[in-house]
Parts: structure tokens; sequence; C-alpha cells
């Protein structure tokens, strides 16, 4: 199929695979950040293959897995509330809050429905005038932009029962608490290629001057991670902190200029939550003051939340690369795609999920 | 297609384009499957051209000549 068989040729991974093997004279810690790169990567047995040569940890970079779970326990308290449609891309509908997740607030009579873009949710808006639509805005700097035309939209459009709940992170905050941990051993890193088309990749310059450390931005097929591995690891070799770009066919150096223009007009930089991680200072978004209506949190009023996380899950120390899934004692065990305890679980792009959904809990089972 | 993820982008192709109350619009297809995106953030595309989608939003117009993972 064209534009998907050229990116996983197995005589070019192949070819690849060698090149890294041969360039690669010690084992090269290397941290893929995003999600959906850590999947490829899994599903595809890339680490295996480069094992020796690369040991790849899995980054924060899996929004779904870092929205703090007290804002998952209040889109569950505003889904329940009278007269509410909530509306949530799909794979926030299995992640476990504190006393269960949207799916089954909606079985127990909540109007949850899956969309597949904020502007769905403008359209029932539209559609409900006498029904108070909320849009679950998570994600990283990729899907802002959208979340932020919403709003727009909804502003032209006059409507005032819609508004958004927004859990907004930035990855290079993110990148800059795992390189100031001083357990840090992530010597380089695969920056998300759907992350800088947004953003371009002049933050992550700022990182490799700051950090010394070497940034390749990659893309998410198979031939794009091998050869953003092997652009890495000559970096490395060469002991050269700099920002190459693997993913040319998409990212710019300044990114998109009109999403970023978008973004910024609805939405401004503030401290933000990250679950597993913490309190990030300027790390995520919040709406502007001028487009605070459009603000579900204040809204709703949601009386106080008591969070509580599964105490036997690693989830927060997977995200930050600390440990691997299968490290994790409730792995394939309590904690399976189907009953899962963190987010990294439910997540299409969460890394406890790859590990199981590509069977390497064969190897927690066999490691016991 | 995985789309209801959230952080899942895809590369499609542009089919036709429409003007829609809502702005630009474009059905694209992606591995046999067409969906509609909206086309705010890449004003200058046209049909045929690829995009990279994610939330049913283009992000950016593909670069063939610049792609060198298969070249």
């Amino acid at each position: 199929m064209r534009f998907i068989d050229e990116y996983r040729n197995p005589r070019l991974a192949q070819q690849l695979v060698e090149k890294i093997r041969k360039t690669a004279h010690k084992t090269w810690r290397i941290m893929e950040i995003c999600g959906g790169q850590t999947h490829t990567l899994i599903r595809y047995g890339i680490d295996e293959l480069l094992e020796g040569a690369v040991d790849l940890i899995h980054g924060p970079g899996c929004p779904v897995c870092v929205t703090p779970l007290e804002k998952i326990d209040r889109a569950l308290a505003i889904a329940k509330m009278p007269g509410v449609i909530f509306t949530t891309y799909g794979d926030m509908m299995r992640v476990p809050g504190s006393r269960g997740d949207l799916l089954q607030a909606k079985a127990e009579g909540a109007d949850v429905r899956m969309v597949y873009s904020p502007m769905d949710a403008v359209r029932l808006a539209e559609q409900n005038p006498d029904r108070e639509v909320v849009f679950f805005a998570v994600g990283f700097e990729t899907t802002a932009p959208a979340n932020a035309m919403a709003v727009l939209l909804a502003k032209k459009k006059g409507l005032k029962n819609f508004s958004i709940l927004v859990s907004h992170v930035l990855v290079p905050p993110a990148v800059r608490i795992i390189l100031d941990d001083p357990d840090n051993e992530v010597e380089g890193f695969i920056a998300p290629g759907h992350v800088c088309t947004v953003m371009g990749y002049r933050e992550y310059e700022v990182l490799a001057e700051e950090y010394q450390v070497p940034f390749v931005v990659a893309g998410f097929e198979p031939l794009d991670l091998l050869q953003g591995i092997d652009m890495l690891i000559e970096l490395l070799e060469q002991g050269r902190a700099e920002v190459r770009n693997q993913y040319t066919r998409s990212v710019r150096r300044e990114g998109n200029l009109e999403a970023q223009r978008v973004m910024y007009e609805v939405f401004e930089v503030a401290d933000m939550l990250w679950r597993g991680i913490g309190r990030i200072p300027m790390s995520g978004f919040k709406l502007k003051q001028a487009y605070v209506d459009f603000d579900a949190e204040a809204r709703f009023q949601v009386s106080t939340i008591q969070t509580e996380e599964p105490a036997v899950c690693i989830a927060g120390a997977v995200l930050q690369g600390k440990k691997k899934p299968i490290d994790c004692p409730a792995f394939g065990k309590e904690c399976t795609p189907e009953h899962p305890l963190g987010a990294p679980m439910v997540s299409a792009e969460g890394a406890c999920a790859a590990y199981y959904t590509y069977r390497r809990f064969q190897e927690a089972a066999d490691a016991v | 297609m995985k789309s209801q993820a959230l952080d899942v982008p895809f590369e499609a192709t542009i089919l036709r384009i429409e003007e829609g109350e809502d702005g630009r619009l474009a059905w694209v297809e992606y591995r046999g499957v067409r969906v509609q995106v909206s086309l705010a953030f890449v004003p200058n595309a046209r049909p045929g051209d690829r995009v990279l989608v994610q939330g049913r939003v283009a992000l950016s117009l593909i670069s063939e000549e610049s792609d060198h993972a298969v070249h």
C-alpha cells in the first residue's frame, strides 16, 4: 500500500538496524517521548532488534496517561450532572478515576458520548440548545489548536451551552523535569514528530544547548524511528548536543504558525499537574480570561475532590522512564487492558498497553 | 483506524475539498478509510496532497521531496 509499505520496508529496516549496531560503541540510553512512537517500537520489535546497542526508555508522551486523576474525577462529576452531554475522545472513556471511569458513568445513565473531534462537540451544542455540552480537552500541543478552534467557533456561533474541561500539557517542560532528575540516565531523545509539526523544534534546541543532550525529531513509522535512532546514535557517538530533524516531510523548524496563532489566541501557559509526576511549572494550557465563559471548571461547580490512586500501580515511574511496564508486580495480573489499574494500560499510546498488546506480558511471566 | 485515540496521527491523501459553513473541509483517505478533516491550518492544501491529520484536523502538508526516510 502506497505511503505505508515504503515506511515499513523490511530490507531498509534491516539495513538501518545493522548500521545502528555498527555505529554504537556502547549501549546508549535514549528516550522516545511520544506514546505513539512507543507503540511502533514495541509492535515491530525494534527495541529487541537493537538490544545491546540501544536501551529504549519510554517517555511521558501519552496525554491520556498524564491527565491528572483530579481532572478525571472532575470529568466524572460533571458528566453525571443533569442536562450535561459530556464528550470525549474514545481513549479517555476507560481511563480509571478514583471511583470508576466515564464508560461506567455512561452505563449508570450519564450522557457520555465519544467524538472524533472537538468540532463534533460544537455541532452537538448547536443541535441541543437546551443541554450543556462539555468537551474534555485533553492532549499535548497537537490537539490544542483544534480545541482552540472549537472554542473560537462556539464563540462565533454565539453558543452559550458549550464549554471545555481543559487538561492540556506541553512536552518541553516534562523533558526538563526528566533532565533535572539527579537519577536521570537518558542520554538522547527522540522528539515527537506531530508535536514538532505544530510547535517546530526551536524549544528543543534550547534544551539541547542547556543540558548538552541531542534530540532527533522523528515520525511514527518503523523506518522513521529507525532512521531517527540512527541519526541520534551518530550524534551521541560524535558527542554533539544538537537537534536534527528526521521527519522533514512534515516538520519545519518554526512549526505551523497558523496553528500556533489560533492556540495562543485562546490558551495561555500555566502550571499543570501531571498524573504520576506531579506539578510542573508552566507545563500546560489554561483558557485565557477572554474565553473563560467556555471553561467547564468555572461553569460547573464541583465540590472538593478526594483522589485515590491504586497503591500497587507504578504508572508514575513508567511515565518518567524509571521503570518498564514489566517491572510492575500488577502488570498482566491485576492490571490488564480489560481491568486497568493505571492509565498507561488503557490508552492506545500507553506503554503498559503496548507491552501487553504485543505480548510482552509473557516476558513478565517468564521472569517470575 | 484508531482515530478515536487522542494522540495517534496519520498521514492521509486529500480526495476532495469542500467549503463548509465552519471553514474549509476535506475528505481524506488513509488505508482505505475516508474521513472528513478541517484544513484550517493548511490553507494551501489541494486535492491529491498528503496531510498529517490528528483529531480530524490537518496539521501539515506532507512534502515528499524532503522525505528522506525512504529515499
